[in-house]
């Protein structure tokens, strides 16, 4: 089994070569948003009074989800849509293998790929703002089961939208909705515990999106620590086992939907 | 147990009726209306060990939907389907590792990548031995004449060079049960010729089971012993190809060379002039006539040389679909 998922790793890595120039870009256009927020928060925050300690954490929390957000990411969906809408997924299910193996293989070549040409730019802005970072050392073994749980979830909901495409025709409106859960209930746009005011608790961490990054970041930078820790990894872990449930029922109705389009 | 085992196959694609104009578009986001595609309605046939059974009917047939359910991509509406033992739509990954798909209309081959890539990843995923997949690829590139072109990007590749580079993955893993829809599409007369070379000899050596489909009968005439005829997603016919022929071929072309001039008129007394071009004519003649027309057109006419040749055999299966 590993050896056949080596040699697809190894053939979506030649893969990828061939789109060098499209991944330059992608690789670098989050860091502008993410960066912006940072300086948007700790300016509407004012700590001209003296909070270091808060202020560290926006500044950590901004400055390590640069690089969670790129570990945890998934962006196929569309991709996938438009493979079941062309007839373009016979072949993979022609062959001995399953189809989501692929998906999985590609995602993983192309994060290391993203990440392995971040490192400068991630070692110049941890330089400048290397005295407001920290991190968690005692959490760092809870932070990286959580960080694996987030890439499961975060994968297998883009792998669901993409999926769709067996009953719908345009993967792009579940995409976008998924889109705008994420930014305000993950953590991305603000740290999910300044926002308790806004949305309810409640309804956060009963939605997937947290698990997919502030949970882990919080994680990291000993924010979620003793009860809390082990409700949120029984709440994640809910969650990577319901939507690989999802996807096995999801997958195996599609199929019998596919229409094998071509030739 | 045969082979291959079809049993009252429907397959039915259901779309929605798409209107006409914004107004129509707009109706058809409150009432969508669908309807069923009747594209395989009921079909069953039997294949032994070791057959080359040609599959041929109209475009809209409903030849690679049933070729895409004995290969297990899609769900039968009804009807039972077995090969090897195996329900196909199960898709075990056992069943995959004996089969073959190869359509000439769709790039199995990673795109972007020389297709030594895509064998280099069958070789793994059907678990093909080494030693194995060494000597079988050696053969087949010989064979094939692709020397050249394994190296090359996919996407750079001519049709034909594609073609056998999708053959070639296709074969890798030595499959015993071969799905070959229009595998001849596109090539030039000395590679279909090749290729069917190389199809009747795969067939021979490894006594596998093979299912073609192809609009070019001279593939399927010399190829396939038994034919299944297939038009609207209902078995026409299924047996010797020799039959068909020798029902429907009712006529005979006689070709002849005059060494002087004889008026079209004339010639057309005889029977339907196919073509004419001084010195060479071209006339078809009913079969019970034939002769008789050889006879006058030796004696009567300045002929120079005669020639009397069995029908096209696109015009034969043309006329069968028309007849049926
Ligand atoms: N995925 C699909 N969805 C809806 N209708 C389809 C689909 N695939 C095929 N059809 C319809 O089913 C019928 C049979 O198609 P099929 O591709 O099996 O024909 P074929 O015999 O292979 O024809 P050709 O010689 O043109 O390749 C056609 O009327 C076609 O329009
Ligand atoms: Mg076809």
């Amino acid at each position: 089994m590993f050896s056949k998922f080596k040699q697809i790793l190894s053939l979506e890595l030649q893969d990828l070569n061939e789109y060098k120039g499209d991944l330059f870009i992608y690789t670098f256009t989050p860091f502008i948003l993410t960066l912006v927020l940072m300086v948007v928060w700790l300016s509407v925050l004012d700590f001209s009074s003296g909070n270091n300690a808060e202020k560290s954490y926006i500044v950590s929390y901004f400055f390590f989800q640069l690089i969670v957000a790129r570990l945890v990411g998934a962006w196929h969906a569309p991709y996938l849509g438009e493979k079941i809408r062309q007839g373009d997924v016979s072949k993979y299910l022609l062959k001995p293998a399953s189809f989501i193996w692929y998906d999985i293989a590609e995602n993983i070549v192309e994060k290391i790929w993203k990440i392995t040409f971040s490192l400068p730019l991630y070692i110049i802005i941890g330089y400048f703002l290397r005295r407001n970072l920290f991190i968690s050392w005692e959490n760092i073994l809870p932070f990286l089961v959580s960080l694996i749980g987030a890439m499961i979830i975060y994968f297998l909901i883009e792998h669901l939208i993409g999926l769709s495409a067996f009953w719908l025709s345009e993967t792009g409106a579940i995409d976008s909705y998924n889109e705008v859960f994420f930014f305000i209930t993950s953590g991305k746009l603000f740290p999910l515990s300044y926002v308790t005011k806004l949305i309810p608790l409640g309804v956060i961490n009963i939605l997937p999106y947290k698990y997919m990054l502030g949970f882990p970041l919080d994680v990291l930078l000993g924010k979620t620590t003793g009860q809390t820790l082990w409700s949120d990894f029984g709440m994640q872990f809910v969650w990577v086992v319901g939507l690989i449930l999802l996807y096995k029922v999801v997958w195996s109705k599609g199929l019998q939907k596919y229409g094998g389009y071509g030739g | 147990m045969s082979i291959i085992e079809v049993n009252h196959l429907k397959k039915y694609y259901r779309v929605h009726k798409k209107t006409e104009g914004f107004k129509g578009s707009i109706m058809s986001v409150f009432n969508r209306k669908y309807y069923d595609v009747k594209a395989v309605n009921d079909v069953s046939f039997q294949i032994e060990e070791g057959e080359l059974v040609g599959f041929i009917g109209p475009n809209g047939a409903g030849k690679t939907t049933t070729l895409k359910c004995l290969s297990g991509l899609l769900y039968p509406s009804e009807g039972k389907v077995s090969v090897l033992g195996y329900t196909p739509n199960e898709r075990k990954h056992e069943y995959l590792k004996k089969i073959a798909l190869v359509m000439g209309q769709k790039n199995q081959l990673w795109w972007d990548l020389p297709a030594i890539e895509s064998f280099n990843l069958n070789k793994i995923l059907y678990e093909v031995p080494e030693s194995h997949y060494k000597k079988t690829l050696g053969e087949l590139v010989e064979l094939l004449n692709v020397q050249d072109t394994l190296n090359i990007q996919v996407r750079k590749l001519s049709l034909g060079q594609r073609m056998k580079c999708e053959l070639i993955a296709a074969l890798i893993h030595s499959p015993k049960v071969l799905f070959l829809d229009e595998p001849t599409i596109g090539l030039d007369v000395v590679m279909q010729q090749n290729l069917r070379q190389f199809i009747k000899g795969y067939n021979r050596k490894y006594k596998a089971t093979i299912i073609l489909t192809s609009h070019y009968m001279q593939d399927v005439e010399e190829l396939c012993k038994r034919v299944i005829v297939i038009n609207n997603g209902l078995i026409l016919y299924d047996g010797p190809l020799e039959d068909i022929i020798k029902k429907y071929a009712t006529h005979k072309l006689v070709s002849v060379i005059f060494h002087a001039h004889v008026s079209k008129e004339k010639l057309a007394e005889l029977g339907e002039v196919k073509e004419y071009n001084f010195p060479k004519a071209t006339l078809s003649i009913p079969l019970d006539k034939s002769n008789m027309v050889a006879v006058k057109l030796l004696q009567d006419f300045p002929t120079s040389d005669l020639n009397i040749e069995e029908e096209n055999i696109n015009d034969i299966i043309a006329e069968f679909f028309k007849k049926s």
